[in-house]
Parts: C-alpha cells; structure tokens; sequence
C-alpha cells in the first residue's frame, strides 16, 4: 500500500520538475511564447490548460477500453476539443477580462501539445486516478514555467509585474521583450538556465517523446 | 474592406504565423534543420491549410451560424481537419505513392499544427469572405514555409558554430529564432 | 464488418455525447454571458456620468462599427464603438459626450490588444485625456510607442464616436 501511495505522489509531481512540459519536455511551445506578455496572463492560460488536461485526461482514461485504437485520435480531439469550448464558456460569463486576453489561444489549447501528449502516452494507458495526478502536475508545471515566461517579460518589457510598477525600468522598458522576438529570446534564455542547473546533458533537439506522433517523426526521420 | 494582396502579404509577411503569431513552433523548431524537409512541410500545411478552409468556411456558415452553433467551432473544426488529413493520407498511399513518400509522412504532424486550427479560425474571426478566407490560409502557409525555409539555413550555419555548452541544442535555436523574428518586424511598416 | 463499423460506430456516439453535453452548457451559461455584457456596459456608464438613467436610441446610424447609442435626462450622449486595433473587434470603447457636444470621458467595456505593450491604450491614464474636449475628429494625436495599431484604432473609435453623434444630434437628443 505505502508502495501504490508513493507511485501516486510521484505521478503528481513528475510534472512538476523533472518532467516539466515545457522547460525539459519542450512541449506546448505555441501558448508559451504567446500569452506570456504578462506574468497574470500566463497564470490565467496555465490553470485553463489545466482544466482542459485534466477534464480530458480522466475521460480519455475512463473511456480508454472503450475507444478502438483506430479512431483513437479522432475520438481523443473530440474530448479534448469539448472541454476547450467548455472552458470558453466559463471563462466568458466568469471571468471577461482573462477571456479576452487569451483570445484567439484559447481555442488553439485544443491543439496544445501537451495535452495531447499526455493523453496518448498516460491517459489511454493508466487508470483514472493517476490519469487525473499526472494531469495535475503537468498542468501545475506548465504554469510555473508560462509565469516565469511571463514576469520576465513583463519586468524587463513594461516595467510592471502583477499590478505593481517596479520603478527605475517603467521609465524605459525593453520593449522588446513584449514583442514576439523577445518571447523566442527569453525561452531560449530559461532553457539554457534550466540545463546549466539541472547539470545534466542537454536535450539537444525537441524531443518526440511526448509528442504523439513520434511514429510518424521517426519515419521522417528528421524530427530533430 | 482588405484587397488580395493585403491580405496575402500581410499573412506571410507582417502577421507571419510562426513569427509573429506563434502558431506552428514544434515543427518550426522541429523540422527545420533540413532544406528539404522544412520545404516539403512547408508545401504540405499550404496544401492542409488551403483545403481545411474550403471545408471548414462552408460549414461555419452554412450550418453552424443558422442554427445558432457557433459554439461548437472549434469541436468541429479540428475533427474536420483530422478526418481530412487522415484521408489525404490514405489517399496518397494509395494512388500517388511517390508524392506520399515525399510528403506524406508530415501529415500527422500537421494535425496537432496550431497553425491550421489557427488559420480556419481566423477567418472566421476576420469576418472574410469566402475568397479571402483562401487567400489568407495561402498567404499563411507561404509564409510558414518560408520562415521554415529561411530558419533551415539559419541552423545549418549554426551547426558550425562554436556554441557554449548551455547554450547547445534547443536554446541556440531559440535565441536564433528571435533574431529572425526581429528580421521580419521590419516588414511592419509596410501597410498603413 | 463489425471490424470496420465499430470504430466508426463509437467515434460517432462520442462525437454525438460531447454535442450535447456542449449545447447543454451552452444553454446553461449563456444568460450569464449576456448579463456580463449587460454588467459591463451600465458600469461604464456609471463610471462615466455617475448613477443616472439612460435610454438607448433607436437610430440606423451608417457606420456599423457603432454598436450602441444611449442618452441621458440631461442631454449627456454614450456611444458605445467596436473597432479594431491591432486585433479584430479589440476596441470596444465607450464614449461620452457631454451636452455641449464634447467628450467627457471614455471607458472601456473590453480590450483584446496585445497586454503590456496595446492594452497602454486603457492603462496609461493619460491617453485617452488627449480625445477629451473634441467636439470632432482632430488632425493628429500621440501615439503610445510600440502601439501604433491599438492607438490608430483608439483615434478611430473616437471619430467615429463623435461623427456618428455629430450627424445625428437631433435624432439623439431630440427624443
């Protein structure tokens, strides 16, 4: 029993860190760069995506005996496509201001990586349970990962950070890094950080790991 | 209302989807560090785009809108586009197995391209007409394909870097990536 | 057979479930979306004259950027313009005009401009006081820099504000 209780807690936060999506799995790079001018949006879009990740992670593994392999993907983008509308609507007649800036990426959590990912490799393996644990940290890593995206751009960028103005830099922020550019720079920044820190070698292209179609990369052979 | 050229240019150049608009990174990042590959990836999400819309449009307004089911665009939209790429696969494998060789086994990376979802959304969001709506998923898939393009030679001459060992692998890649990004911001002025 | 129908069959029943269970929520969620909206728009005219009435016009007016026009007991106009800034529908201001034809004040119901760098177009306060006082379009404004698109648009929203109520007083205040 101590055994099962501990493999559950480590489902949890394998997410978290050592197998953080983004920053070491190198997954769901699109809203990464996107909403993270502003360290309050990456939160707002860490704990959507969390929502969506987990809604579908717990139907994809409770329907995983059910759904023939051949419809496997069709079928896991129509879950994952429900819970995205469903997050829309809550968010529209809850909470305006965050549904507006998300905007148009919102609806391309839909094809988020990661949550794909996760459900082809976990989700459609594993039961309910550590479906749902597994979910939870991933989304709880994604989310600190868009929040440091997002305050170092905000700082370095506009001067402010989560309503508070930091003084010295508002007078003559990098724009810079609010633009689109600066989103490349300061992921590719955090990245180099995360691997001098973890000491380990480097991953030293995108890993097809979690990407669900590392059948078809491998045939490529050129995913790298 | 926006002309032809507007549209296309503004998709490929100003409004660049990978550049600007941060859709489509994995294969950017991904399948760019080849000539060939980042071209015929690029060819084949043109190709996607183009037909997701001539599928897509019709259906937004022919059937969702009158029925009050705009909601349901996005469930729609990305089964729409799975079916079809998982057709067009088996239709190359089948008939024209050269081109399949070539292109076909990008397809299923295409699926879960933001870039895709993307350009059938904003069409719709844009409010374009049929015409333009093709226009702007041309311009959009030309314009992937030629960041793709461009980013391959960028990383070839990165291969003979001398690169710090941090700073090997993905994050070079990024920060090169920024400096294109920074390259096409001067595209920016080029409407009023 | 069954090999070939009982995927199609499944994907099609997952396919019908998540339908329904979505126009079910919509169903569910929609009025509070409505009300939202309804919210936001008497709050901003709040914050622009202070508690007061208002009644909306009913006015064919020939820009259909503009989506509403309401006017108060004593003369005080609120036009309310969707445009777009540097995204599509981002500027969805408020405008008010005071009975003299000038405008007073200007809120926003919703911003979708890029945050940080469009969205200084509501933050920075000063912005929106260069429109106060105009009775029409003005030849040149200041720009925020960095957000040319969101700050035309803002000019825009204003002249179209002030068009639309310009070429149809008598309509508006008559009433």
């Amino acid at each position: 029993m101590a055994e099962n209780k501990n493999s559950l807690v480590k489902e949890l936060t394998k997410g978290i860190v050592k197998e953080n999506p983004t920053l070491v799995m190198l997954l769901g790079m699109c809203p990464t760069l996107a909403v993270t001018t502003q360290a309050m949006n990456g939160i707002g879009m860490g704990l959507a995506t969390t929502f969506v990740l987990l809604g579908s992670n717990i139907v994809i593994s409770a329907l995983r005996k059910v759904i023939p392999d051949k419809v496997r993907i069709p079928a896991f983008i129509v879950i994952i496509a429900s819970f995205v509308t469903l997050i829309g609507f809550l968010l529209e007649g809850f909470v305006p201001s965050l549904y507006d800036s998300l905007g148009i990426y919102l609806t391309l959590i839909t094809v988020n990586c990661i949550i794909f990912g996760r459900a082809e490799m976990f989700a459609s393996k594993n039961g309910v349970v550590a479906s749902a644990l597994d979910a939870i940290g991933m989304g709880i890593g994604f989310t600190i990962a868009l929040f440091l995206m997002g305050s170092i751009r905000e700082i370095i960028g506009a001067g402010q950070w989560m309503g508070l103005t930091i003084p010295v830099i508002h007078d003559d922020p990098m724009l810079l890094f609010i633009m689109p550019a600066g989103g490349f720079f300061t992921l590719g920044m955090i990245i180099a950080a995360v691997n001098k820190l973890s000491k380990k070698k480097p991953p030293k292209e995108i890993s097809c790991e979690g990407c669900p179609n590392a059948e078809a990369c491998g045939k490529a052979g050129d995913c790298q | 209302m926006k002309t032809i050229i507007v549209i296309l240019l503004s998709a490929m150049l100003t409004d660049n989807f990978v550049l600007s608009k941060f859709m489509g990174i994995c294969p950017f990042l991904g399948v760019s560090k080849k000539l060939d590959s980042a071209a015929g990836m690029g060819v084949a999400v043109t190709f996607v785009m183009i037909c997701a819309t001539i599928v897509t449009y019709p259906i937004h307004h022919g059937i969702l809108v009158p029925n009050g089911l705009e909601y349901l665009d996005t469930v729609v939209f990305i089964l729409v586009i799975a079916l079809f790429v998982q057709l067009v696969e088996n239709f190359l494998k089948k008939c024209v197995p050269s081109l399949y060789s070539s292109l076909g086994v990008y397809l299923p990376l295409i699926t879960t391209n933001c870039a895709v979802l993307g350009v059938t959304v904003l069409n719709i969001d844009n409010g374009f007409s049929f015409g333009q709506s093709l226009i702007n998923a041309l311009g959009g898939g030309l314009g992937f394909m030629l960041a793709l393009v461009i980013f391959s030679g960028v990383r070839k001459k990165l291969e003979y870097a001398d690169i710090p060992e941090t700073f090997k692998g993905v994050p070079a890649t990024l920060i090169a990536a920024s400096i294109v990004s920074v390259s096409f911001m001067g595209f920016a002025g080029l409407f009023n | 057979m069954k090999d070939k129908v009982k995927p199609a069959l499944v994907l099609t029943v997952i396919c019908v479930i998540a339908s329904l269970l979505l126009v079910f929520a919509y169903e569910l969620t929609k009025d509070r979306i409505a009300e939202q909206k309804d919210q936001k728009f008497s709050s901003s005219v709040e914050a622009l004259f202070g508690k007061t009435e208002c009644r909306i016009v009913d006015l064919k007016c020939k820009y259909d950027e503009v989506e509403t026009i309401a006017v108060t007991p004593d003369k005080k106009t609120v036009v309310q313009v969707c445009t777009d800034g540097y995204s599509k529908d981002g500027i969805n201001i408020l405008v008010g005009i005071d009975e003299q034809g000038a405008v007073s004040g200007i809120e926003f119901v919703s911003l979708g401009e890029t945050p940080g760098l469009g969205s200084k177009v509501r933050d920075e306060a000063d912005f929106r006081k260069q429109f106060y006082g105009l009775t029409a379009p003005s030849e040149s404004f200041d720009a925020v820099s960095g957000a040319t698109f969101s700050s035309k648009g803002m000019k825009h929203a204003v002249d179209t504000a002030l068009n639309a109520y310009n070429e149809n007083k008598e309509a508006i205040l008559g009433g």
